[in-house]
């Protein structure tokens, strides 16, 4: 029953992808969207039997490497994590599912599409209920390789190729990474299940203070010399541990586009709209995320790492709502408002509140593809056309379009008692609690208020473009051709089920999950997550409510920056468009966010993707491949052995004596050879 | 005895010499491959009386009679050529 809904996937890929061809385009879009359903439905009871009766699950199918020392299965582990993890992933995919049966109806290869939809599915699936680190990373690996096929959908179109390879180029950092971390847990405890790693970070960690106490009573000289060895283990496997961490770090950061490797997201708006909506709402980006709240024990127990986990979340959050505002595009506003929330998730787990992130998770994945799908409503409706700046006064001809934006956007920012809400500002709330943990070290201090800082503006600019995107799209004054208007094309009810669905679930889902998952005394996580929250004392809660005004900040900015900037784009709308005109450092200013902070794409990017495939064509390929080994290996073979073959033509004359004369000269080479031999 | 050995080496390398010189005559180099294997029956002989052993010269004798037999199929080699292409 557990392993229904990896079945299911799996013969949803498989019936439609090598049979689908047998019915036509509509049968196989609900095909699909019923086996995504059946799998969902048993995600349910899945959630009921783990999470609210508390039961893990761990599933060992069948032995895949057994070599004595080594051993590998497959082997599923459902706990609160995955189950609520599953919900999310199939709910999501079932709303892609059901959109994309009208919405890709038109498209020659629509069969093709529904089952590469089922085959993300399936790997975001192994991936979130793996049990060892090798199943996980056929899940990471499968999903980044659908990443590719769905991106590249629409193949025909060079932007399409290029974002999609894009894409698994910056996930193969990631990916490589996150082998090395392996390759680590490897060389650490020889196996990669996960329960094992678990319990040796622990203990680890636990001989490692051991030895610092005992090494402050007793004379340390003294256990120097007797532990020498030993200390020398644990110190190795200390920094060991602390590798795996940073390794894990940087898979994460490839994989949840966080920044330095944030770029193929964006980019990834290429593909059609439900792929976007079901790669950043619940399944590619999350499974960074997904890695670091699994692993979320090494995190906690390992220090120094959660500096790096906030520095990147909060700059990722900060540098996505930034380049949001200056994008005129609608998909990729809404990226980067991904891209900013993920980085929110990341804050979290760096935070040491991994509830909170996943709390967020789920959310956001409702609220995201909400957006995404209500965006491709529109887009689909006025001729293709994703351009914000040529829509406008949309109120009127997509009013559902308009409640669906409304109720996402509202989510989205945070807006008092919508699901975003209850999750970003307890993130945000997560800062002062962290604050008492580092109160020691005056770095990491000011270090937080910075992020912090950082965090209070993002939300702040979030408004912004959520506010950009619903001005624009729904109120200005509609500029664009006539004729398309004409050619308005209504999306049929199949499509709206989804919208509506999780257009309900993002106004209340963060309400309901609150207490269930992120509540003081919640006990859900029972085992799968390190909660810091039950370790509360009632000081800091007194600090809580003491700060209650400054802890909710976030709130109140929210609702003044709304009134505010609607008010400021009615009133000084021409007069900063006046400003960006003309003041060249405006508008250069305006360039550098629009152009997504210029030297990332263009200065760093592109120069290290350039020289190294130049690097890898003419060093590897020109001078090494086609060069040394050729010679040396076919051609090379090939080419001297047809030399010596026409060098030996020259002595076959067809003359006896010649013969002859070689017979004895061979004989009296021999015979020289033997007497000076003998001599 | 060295100087008999040497003798039969004489021979073989007139023999040698006049199949690697002769380019134009069989008959001539018929006649060589004879004289190669007469300075081997010379050997088996002279190492016969030196040790005094008669089978190389039974042996000697069934080299003549396969040297005689060779040359004869040599030579009607020679012939049948003649007559097919009229010229050797």
């Amino acid at each position: 029953m557990y392993l229904f809904p990896l079945y299911i996937t799996l013969i949803s890929f498989v019936l439609s992808f090598f049979f689908g061809r047998l019915i036509n385009n509509l049968y196989a879009g609900i095909l699909t969207s019923i086996f995504v359903f059946s799998g969902f439905l048993m995600s349910l009871f899945i959630f009921y039997e783990v999470v609210i009766c508390q039961s893990p699950v761990l599933i060992n199918c069948i032995s895949w490497i057994n070599i004595g020392v080594f051993e590998l299965s497959w082997a599923f582990y459902f706990d609160s994590l995955t189950a609520s993890m599953l919900i999310v992933v199939l709910g999501i995919s079932l709303c892609a599912h059901v959109y994309s049966i009208e919405y890709m109806l038109h498209d020659t290869h629509q069969i093709k599409f529904m089952s590469y939809l089922s085959l993300f599915t399936l790997f975001m699936l192994i991936l979130v209920t793996s049990s060892n680190f090798i199943i996980l990373f056929v899940g990471w690996e499968g999903v980044g390789i659908c990443s590719y096929l769905l991106i590249n959908f629409w193949h025909t179109r060079v932007g399409a190729n290029k974002s999609a390879i894009m894409a698994m180029f910056v996930n193969k950092i990631g990916d490589i990474s996150l082998l090395l971390g392996f390759a680590c847990i490897y060389y650490l405890i020889s196996t990669f299940d996960f329960s094992i790693f678990f319990l040796s970070i622990t203990s680890i960690v636990n001989v490692a203070h051991i030895f610092e106490r005992y090494s402050r009573l007793v004379n340390t000289t003294l256990v120097f010399v007797l532990n020498n060895n030993l200390l020398y283990i644990v110190d190795n496997a200390l920094l060991l541990l602390f590798l795996i961490g940073l390794f894990f770090i940087v898979g994460a950061v490839g994989k949840s586009a966080q920044i330095g490797l944030h770029t193929w997201l964006p980019e990834a708006m290429e593909g059609p709209t439900p792929v976007s909506s079901l790669i950043h709402a619940a399944t590619m980006v999350t499974a960074g995320i997904f890695l670091i709240i699994r692993t979320n024990i090494l995190f906690q127990m390992i220090g120094d790492l959660f500096i790096i986990i906030i520095a990147l979340g909060s700059v990722t959050a900060f540098m996505g709502s930034t380049i949001g505002i200056f994008q005129a595009d609608i998909k990729k506003i809404i990226a980067y408002s991904t891209c900013s929330q993920l980085g929110y998730m990341f804050l979290a787990c760096g935070l040491s509140g991994y509830e909170f992130s996943i709390y967020h998770l789920v959310n956001h994945a409702f609220f995201k593809a909400l957006l995404f799908l209500v965006g491709g409503y529109i887009i689909h409706a006025i001729n293709n056309e994703q351009d914000i700046r040529k829509m406008g006064g949309l109120l009127r001809i997509l009013p559902f379009a308009y409640i669906g934006i409304v109720i996402g956007s509202l989510s989205l920012l945070g807006f008092p008692f919508f699901s975003g809400f209850f999750s970003k500002e307890k993130i945000i709330e997560l800062f002062f609690s962290m604050y008492e943990n580092v109160f020691s070290n005056v770095y990491y201090f000011n270090s937080l208020i910075f992020f912090q800082m950082l965090v209070n503006i993002a939300v702040t600019f979030t408004v912004l473009y959520s506010i950009k995107i619903v001005v624009y799209v729904f109120f200005l004054k509609y500029v664009n051709n006539k004729k398309v208007l004409i050619n308005l094309h209504f999306s049929s009810f199949v499509t709206i089920i989804p919208l509506f669905l999780l257009s309900i679930l993002s106004i209340c889902s963060g309400y309901f999950l609150e207490d269930m998952m992120v509540g003081f005394s919640t006990d859900i996580w029972n085992g799968s997550i390190y909660r810091a929250l039950n370790e509360f004392d009632m000081s800091n809660i007194n600090y809580f409510e003491f700060n209650y005004l400054s802890s909710k900040l976030p709130v109140y900015s929210i609702v003044y920056f709304i009134v505010l900037f609607i008010i400021l784009f009615y009133t000084c709308g021409s007069l900063l468009y006046y400003v960006k005109v003309m003041y060249p450092w405006v508008h250069n200013f305006y360039i550098f966010f629009n152009k997504k902070y210029l030297f990332f794409n263009k200065n760093i990017f592109y120069p290290i993707i350039n020289n190294t495939f130049r690097f890898s064509y003419n060093s590897m390929y020109l001078f090494f491949d086609k060069g040394i080994i050729e010679i040396i290996g076919p051609f090379g073979m090939v080419k001297s052995i047809n030399k010596v073959v026409v060098s030996n033509i020259k002595l076959q004359t067809g003359l006896v004596y010649h013969y002859f004369g070689f017979i004895v000269l061979s004989i009296l080479f021999f015979i020289f050879i033997v007497t000076a031999y003998v001599n | 005895m060295i100087l008999a050995l040497f003798l039969s080496f004489f021979l073989f390398v007139i023999g040698v010499a006049g199949i690697l010189l002769s380019r134009k005559n069989i008959i001539l180099i018929i006649m060589s491959l004879e004289l190669l294997l007469l300075s081997c029956n010379y050997n088996y002989i002279l190492f016969s009386v030196y040790l005094d052993d008669l089978i190389g010269q039974v042996f000697a004798l069934l080299i003549l009679s396969v040297g005689a037999s060779e040359s004869a199929v040599g030579l009607a080699l020679v012939i049948s050529y003649y007559r097919t292409y009229k010229y050797i």
